[in-house]
């Protein structure tokens, strides 16, 4: 059984969102077009080694039909190599009568992307993939995000400024330097919940918790000042549980590992 | 962009893929000619592998490839690697000069998850379970794949490029064992090199006959009947065989039947054999170089494919430097293919090791090694990494005088100093005197696969000696990945500080690869390498006067003024290995 319960509220201005709600997840998905290798499951099982490839390039479609209509207010993806073509991905929902588009982004490299948009509700909803030649999508996610109350606060690296990488210098008996390795280990960054009321974290942090056991998620911690610095990442290590920190407010910060390039 | 532009780049980008080949059916389930009913033939489809293979008649063998990476690769989109390699340790092969190498291997440990099957198990839709929650990726492989050893893997070292391709160099290896090392999921995966083939407990030379006399026979009756029924397949249409202390040439077989027998050949005598006497095939060398011998060891015994072994490089280097040299040798015993190898390198004075990365058996004849173009320089200032320099003298290794015996006397007695007529005794006086080691060191080669030849068998001597008369010395160093063209083989010159010459100048030595092993992977490599002697590379020299006294009475200057030839086995007048014009 899968629960998702995300804020359905946008009206939150911390501008620190998650994108962890996935309705590819929740009902049935085509592709129009499809390498029999590399099947479109391969899009949102959340596994960034292996990818969705359709069978040629051109105007690609992977179609979602839900039993009953579900809202969405962001659209994610991670790991493509649609750029290399000058190629771009939109997200569609059917009106009953043609399909609108919500949002669309033609990147420039294969950073993740987190694009929010006013909450429409459909039961039927498209990712729509253009490009010149056959190409690779490991992640792609829609649905409804989740706004914490607050923001990010002093002390706190921003993911785009967390990388986390290994050195190994070669430096000579005589001290001259030789050469250097470097090993990227994506980012590390930490996920911090402050002054959430009681009601919140079991309503909307608890699902999250769970989700993040399992899964990975994008997390763009300043939608509003810096929208592009998304990152698909996942808990790393143990997920500390929420504590009281005011009378009847929560909070707690968990470690996240990921990937910005 | 190249694996040798990135290496030598400032803040290359390490990473290791490896690759591991299984067999899989080109069939699709219950289509022709598989002929498998599912509910009748299983309860479920099978995942197109040998072991879940429910037609097995029809199994379709093809090679189905899988690909893995470190953890934090970050390999290009769209590669597809599974990123789960924990630990790659890799043992590079250990160049013993006087004789078979130690084989490289390699440790490759892998972290076990949960796995949707995608990819992996053709009939996934027709499934009735949720992949991704039921077992994990190695423990579904594991159970699918029983049939792994001697399979070959791939471990692919190199750099991803500023262009997002990755540039990698590949060493080649063969499926030892997967292992389960804990409960914690992990996974080891154990390769070795193709000279495993020959390690095989199982691997005799002749291979063991399981035929016997299926009734007695006088000493000079001339065909002779196998037993069980049958047995008469595993033998060859006309060759050698041993009953009892007897050798007998056979000349044709009609079903179990040997017909056409040569009573008392390789100086054996005709005896009567009693009925159920063991019949045992020969392995028969006539007049054979010692690369067609290596090669019939390997490819008809070890099981080695006939692809590994360069043939023209090994006739190259026979014809260079053992010439016209071959053997004429029966083995009637079987013995494990390792000890023969070993004896026939020992006996020929060279060594065989496996190259990895050229996936190739290399042969080479032990002499004075001569460089190859212009020989790197080593020093500490541009190469030798901090602290990692080592130097050991290492004395078990000395030799001063070779004990060769020659000319066996019996192909069915057991290979000891006594089943020998002859012995050459090569002797280094000068590091055995009072003045230097005041001390013998004997290497002692029973050697029954060269002819009765003194000056072959000194000159084999001589080039034990000019390699190890004086204490071989060892180094141990480590590498930046800018100067990983340096492999096992090549030839090197080290200066350091901790090599010095009598007046305390750095000196120029000249060294052998021996190992070379990345640590870490594509950042750093730690090398060992063998002293070898005389240093330096050559001299000029003049051509004499006519009615020039010949090496044995030429004074010292004239020695080093002029170029005296050695005769065809390349021993000078005085027996002494003489200098080479390469």
């Amino acid at each position: 059984m899968t629960v998702i319960v995300v804020n359905p509220s946008a009206a939150s201005s911390s501008g620190c969102r998650i994108g962890y709600e996935n309705l590819l997840e929740l009902g049935t998905v085509v592709a129009s077009s499809e390498n029999a290798s590399y099947p479109v499951e391969n899009a949102y099982d959340w596994v960034a080694s292996d990818y969705f490839r359709p069978a040629a390039g051109g105007s690609v479609t992977i179609t979602l039909t839900l039993s009953a209509g579900r809202a969405a207010n962001y659209f994610a993806f991670y790991g493509q190599d649609v750029h290399e073509s000058s190629g771009s991905l939109s997200l569609e929902y059917h009106n009953g009568t043609s399909w609108v588009q919500v949002a669309g982004v033609s990147p420039a490299d294969n950073s993740p992307r987190m694009v929010c948009f006013d909450s429409v509700t459909a039961t039927q909803w498209r990712v729509v993939v253009t490009a010149s030649t056959t190409f690779n999508l490991a992640c792609v996610a829609f649905g409804t995000y989740l706004e914490l109350p607050y923001g990010q606060y002093l002390g706190w690296t921003p993911p785009k400024l967390g990388r986390s990488a290994e050195f190994i210098n070669s430096v000579s008996d005589g001290g001259t330097f030789l050469g250097r390795s470097y090993v990227s280990q994506g980012v590390s960054v930490d996920l911090v919940l402050q002054y959430a009321s009681d009601s919140w974290v079991r309503t909307y942090w608890l699902p999250f918790h769970q989700h993040m056991e399992r899964k990975p998620f994008f997390f763009c911690p300043d939608y509003n000042s810096y929208p592009s610095d998304a990152v698909f990442c996942w808990a790393e290590g143990s997920i500390n549980p929420p504590s009281h920190t005011h009378y009847g407010f929560m909070g707690t910060t968990v470690k996240l590992r990921g990937v910005m390039e | 962009m190249t694996f040798d532009s990135l290496r030598v780049k400032v803040g290359r980008r390490p990473v290791t893929i490896v690759e591991v080949d299984v067999d899989y059916c080109s069939n699709t389930y219950g289509s022709a000619p598989c002929t498998a009913v599912l509910g009748t033939s299983g309860s479920s489809k099978c995942f197109n592998t040998f072991q879940t293979c429910q037609d097995k008649a029809n199994f379709a063998k093809t090679t189905k490839t899988y690909r893995f990476c470190s953890e934090n690769a970050l390999l290009p989109v769209g590669d597809g690697a599974i990123p789960c390699i924990t630990k790659v340790d890799i043992a590079p092969t250990q160049l013993d000069p006087k004789g078979i190498s130690v084989s490289a291997s390699v440790n490759v440990t892998f972290k076990d998850f949960p796995h949707h099957d995608r990819g992996t198990d053709p009939y996934i839709d027709d499934r009735d379970y949720d992949a991704t929650g039921q077992g994990t990726f190695w423990g579904k492989f594991r159970a699918r794949n029983p049939f792994l050893v001697n399979r070959p893997m791939r471990v692919m070292t190199g750099y991803v490029g500023d262009d997002g391709v990755v540039y990698t160099r590949t060493r080649h290896y063969f499926i030892d064992r997967l292992e389960l090392v804990d409960a914690k999921g992990q996974i080891k995966l154990v390769g070795k090199d193709l000279l495993r083939f020959s390690e095989g407990e199982d691997l005799q030379v002749p291979a063991l006959s399981k035929g016997i006399l299926d009734a007695g026979i006088d000493a000079d009756d001339t065909s002779l009947t196998l037993s069980p029924a049958g047995v008469g397949d595993s033998y060859g249409t006309s060759g050698r065989i041993r009953i009892d202390d007897e050798l007998i040439d056979f000349s044709g077989k009609t079903g179990d039947q040997l017909t056409g027998l040569t009573r008392a050949v390789g100086g054996t005598t005709a005896a009567s054999h009693d009925a159920d006497s063991k019949v045992q095939e020969c392995a028969v060398y006539s007049s054979d170089s010692i690369p067609d011998i290596l090669t019939d060891i390997l490819t008809n015994y070890a099981g080695v494919d006939a692809s590994y072994i360069p043939a023209s490089e090994w006739s190259d280097e026979n014809d260079t430097w053992l010439g016209s040299f071959t053997s004429s040798v029966t083995l009637s015993d079987p013995k494990d293919v390792k000890e023969i190898l070993k004896e026939v390198l020992l006996a020929s004075g060279s060594i065989l090791w496996w190259d990895e990365v050229e996936a190739k058996l290399k042969w080479r004849v032990i002499v004075p090694l001569q460089p190859v173009g212009e020989v790197r320089i080593l020093d500490e200032t541009q190469h030798i990494l901090a602290g990692s320099l080592k130097v050991k003298d290492i004395e078990k290794d000395r030799v001063s005088r070779v004990f060769m015996f020659l000319d066996e006397i019996s192909a069915v007695a057991d290979t000891d100093r006594k089943n020998f007529k002859t012995i050459t005794a090569t002797i280094d006086t000068e590091s055995e005197s009072v003045n230097a080691y005041n001390a013998s060191k004997l290497l002692e080669i029973l050697n029954r696969w060269i002819p009765i030849s003194l000056p072959l068998a000194d000159e084999i001597a001589q080039r034990f000696l000019v390699r190890y008369a004086t204490t071989p010395r060892q180094i141990e160093f480590k590498l930046d990945a800018k100067d990983f063209d340096i492999r096992t083989g090549d030839i090197v010159d080290v200066v350091s500080r901790l090599l010095q010459r009598p007046d305390g100048s750095n000196g120029s030595v000249r060294f052998l690869v021996t190992e070379c092993r990345e640590n870490p992977i594509g950042s750093q490599g730690e090398y060992t390498a063998m002293q070898i002697y005389p240093e330096g590379g050559g001299a000029s020299v003049l051509f004499a006067a006519n009615a020039q006294a010949d090496w044995t009475s030429a004074s010292d200057s004239e020695k080093e003024n002029y170029m005296f030839i050695s005769d065809d086995a390349g021993v000078m007048s005085d027996l002494a290995y003489g200098p080479r014009i390469g």
